[in-house]
């Protein structure tokens, strides 16, 4: 009885009003919602120095920046997307919908959860004050490799320990999700009955945790090499820098994964509701996923194919990176067997799911290319590989995180989005994102290097048409800005279901969300 | 704070799996190494006297097969040192001992030592070359403008596989570290 009145007096919303409910809430939604916007903000800040990098290639020579500046950008720009703008926003979209879609009325360790969310603020300044240090930025590129990333002036360790913090904000968070998922699930929600985003949150969790310390270790080793005399890379001293490549990139493979598994729960979650048919073939999406994390850990070695290695390896490392394709090429197919015959409506979050299946496959499909040994010793290093990975992982993830964003926008906020804006969001980004990345290919066929401030006249026509799908693309993203605000603030009232027929606990609950929810947890 | 046993546990495994994670980052650079001498790529021993391995039949050996072996030499400091290999490329018949020199010279108006990596390609000819004498098993002091000839004698092994016809010794020379 006095546990009711207890929740009763809690009901309606947070304890403490302004900067200090942000500062010091446990609960998870708040917590999403911090994520989510500080991804945001980060998105456009990453943004912004990719539209630096784009200036000064809209044609050739040097007219904005100087070369170690445009270095530091192209590194800032990387660091930047994945560690502050998607990561984040995947964390964000977990905390929000993961307790409201196995019925828990939390997170497991929600005191965890604050500080895993308040550990991005300050090691973002870190990373960000290095571009006013003596030195400026690290310039050698998100990869960190020595001997160059050494070179960095003042920055270096500023680096190092702001890459450890978000490691460790990671880890935390990823605990916290594995902890809940696996505990706090609704009565009769058995793992086989979790929804599709579930399932792919709880597998990059595990990916996370066997990761992110491998990261640390790397950047500690560097750290080390630099400071305390030890050589672990240091040729001189009867170090490897090649190891150094070996040791990121046993991180930096189930990273790109990290990077799009919940992309796939999220797509496995709106085409079934826009299709009006259960998902296709639950069961191997689950197996297909647990396929790719597996594999992902014996790969890495394909980012390395020209650093000269026994033809055994490389002929492992291509064969392991092309079965990937298997369990990528079921989950594909079970997307489109979902839509198939199915009754289709096409609402902003299906437009921006379907534009993922066929431009993520893009994506896909030059990573094969990537993936064979003789064609990738040339393809190596060129804007062939950033056509590559800009297709997965801004088509791909990001277009994801848009997606779930408009699907569950009226849940969290409990008005409609504007539909046609939204629309207009979707067409101008598409149709940008392709004119900004398609022409790449062209320029990386034809062997212009990436990483360069410069290039030779040849290649000015594809880089002055990618610039300006560039700025049509990073402008759209204000309207997404405007559709976002304008919701928060108002709008037709959504209902508890939002949609027609989606699936799942969190359109049990009223739109918006209370703040606490199943704290009696509803029966499955 | 009291948390449920299920989850107590479930948090101490997999902290104790990130601290794990993070401990075989470093174990991985001792793994590095066994990884290389089991599969023949290791390149320390290039940086030790060896003899060259007995031939299994005198009698066997082609006494007019040729190999190219080329030589590189590096140093990624070139303000500091002047490092050049004094014969592009010599023929060498497998099981006979050959030799070389390289040029060093140091740039710099001090005392420096100097220390030298050496490599081998193709991968499958590592195991296969034995030096008898090089500058690269030790730390060469230099004085302040010194330049010096540094010599290498070394062995192909007569069962280096017999599709490889060229054979390249790399050389790479730092100054040694401080301390």
């Amino acid at each position: 009885m006095s546990d009711s009145t207890h929740a009763a007096e809690h009901h309606d919303g947070p304890h403490a009003k302004g900067l200090w409910r942000w500062l010091t809430t446990t609960n998870h939604k708040d917590i999403g919602t911090l994520y989510l916007v500080f991804s945001l903000v980060m998105f456009l800040v990453g943004g912004a120095m990719a539209l630096i990098i784009r200036s000064e290639l809209f044609q050739p020579g040097l007219q904005l920046v100087d070369p170690h500046f445009f270095n530091q950008m192209t590194t800032m720009h990387a660091l930047v997307m994945i560690f502050g703008a998607l990561m984040p926003a995947f964390v964000g979209l977990a905390n929000w919908q993961i307790p409201l879609m196995v019925g828990a009325p939390d997170m497991a360790l929600p005191r965890m959860n604050n500080w895993s969310f308040w550990i991005l603020p300050p090691a973002f300044l870190l990373l960000i004050a290095t571009l006013f240090m003596p030195g400026g930025a690290p310039a050698g590129g998100w990869t960190l490799y020595p001997p160059l990333i050494l070179q960095t002036g003042e920055a270096f360790p500023f680096v190092v320990f702001s890459l450890h913090l978000l490691g460790a904000s990671s880890i935390l968070g990823a605990i916290n999700i594995i902890v809940t998922i696996t505990n706090m699930r609704a009565p009769g929600m058995g793992f086989m009955k979790m929804p599709m985003f579930v399932w792919t949150w709880l597998i990059t969790a595990y990916l996370l945790i066997g990761a992110m310390p491998v990261l640390a270790g790397a950047i500690t080793m560097l750290l080390t090499d630099r400071y305390f005399g030890t050589t672990f890379f240091l040729a001189a001293g009867g170090g490897d820098p090649v190891m150094f490549q070996h040791i990121f990139w046993f991180f930096g493979h189930p990273e790109v994964y990290i990077l799009i598994l919940p992309a796939f729960g999220i797509i496995s979650q709106i085409i079934p509701t826009f299709s009006r048919k259960p998902l296709f073939g639950y069961t191997s999406m689950v197996v297909a996923t647990s396929a790719i994390a597996f594999l992902s850990y014996v790969v890495w070695a394909h980012h390395m194919f020209t650093t000269g290695m026994p033809q055994a390896g490389m002929l492992f490392f291509m064969i392991s990176t092309m079965f990937i394709a298997v369990p990528t090429g079921v989950k594909i197919f079970n997307w489109l067997a979902t839509l198939w015959r199915g009754s289709i409506s096409f609402e902003t979050p299906m437009l921006f799911a379907l534009a993922f299946v066929i431009l993520f496959t893009i994506g896909g499909f030059s990573g094969l290319m990537l993936a064979l040994v003789p064609a990738d010793i040339q393809y190596h290093d060129t804007y062939f590989v950033v056509a590559h990975f800009h297709y997965v992982l801004v088509p791909g993830a990001i277009f994801s995180v848009i997606a779930a964003v408009y699907y569950w926008l009226p849940k969290w906020t409990g008005h409609r989005y504007d539909e046609t804006l939204g629309k207009w969001h979707f067409w101008l980004s598409t149709i940008f994102v392709n004119v900004l990345f398609f022409p790449q290919h062209f320029l990386g066929l034809a062997s212009m290097p990436r990483r360069i401030p410069d290039y030779s006249v040849q290649f000015t026509e594809f880089n002055m048409i990618s610039s300006i799908g560039a700025f049509g693309f990073g402008l759209s993203q204000l309207l997404f800005v405007w559709v976002l605000v304008k919701c928060v603030r108002g709008g037709a009232k959504a209902s508890a279901k939002v949609w027609d027929e989606p699936n799942g606990l969190e359109w049990t609950v009223p739109s918006p969300a209370p703040y606490h929810t199943f704290e009696t947890p509803p029966k499955v | 704070m009291k948390l449920p046993g299920g989850n107590r546990r479930l948090i101490l495994t997999l902290g104790g799996a990130a601290v794990g994670m993070f401990a075989f980052a470093f174990l991985l650079a001792p793994l590095y190494e066994v990884f290389c001498e089991l599969t023949g790529i290791d390149s320390a021993r290039l940086s030790q006297a060896s003899e060259p391995a007995a031939p299994a039949d005198a009698a066997e050996i082609d006494q007019n097969r040729v190999v190219k072996v080329e030589f590189l030499a590096h140093t990624p400091n070139p303000a500091a040192w002047e490092f050049e290999p004094g014969d592009l490329s010599i023929e060498v018949t497998p099981g006979r001992t050959a030799e070389t020199r390289f040029l060093a010279r140091n740039l710099v108006a001090r005392n420096v030592i100097s220390v030298t990596r050496p490599s081998v390609r193709p991968v499958e000819a590592v195991s296969h070359v034995s030096k008898q004498v090089c500058f690269c098993f030790e730390e060469q002091p230099f004085a302040a403008g010194e330049q010096r000839e540094l010599a290498v004698r070394f062995t192909i092994d007569p069962d280096l596989p017999a599709h490889v016809d060229t054979v390249t010794l790399a050389y790479t020379l730092f100054t040694a570290q401080p301390g």
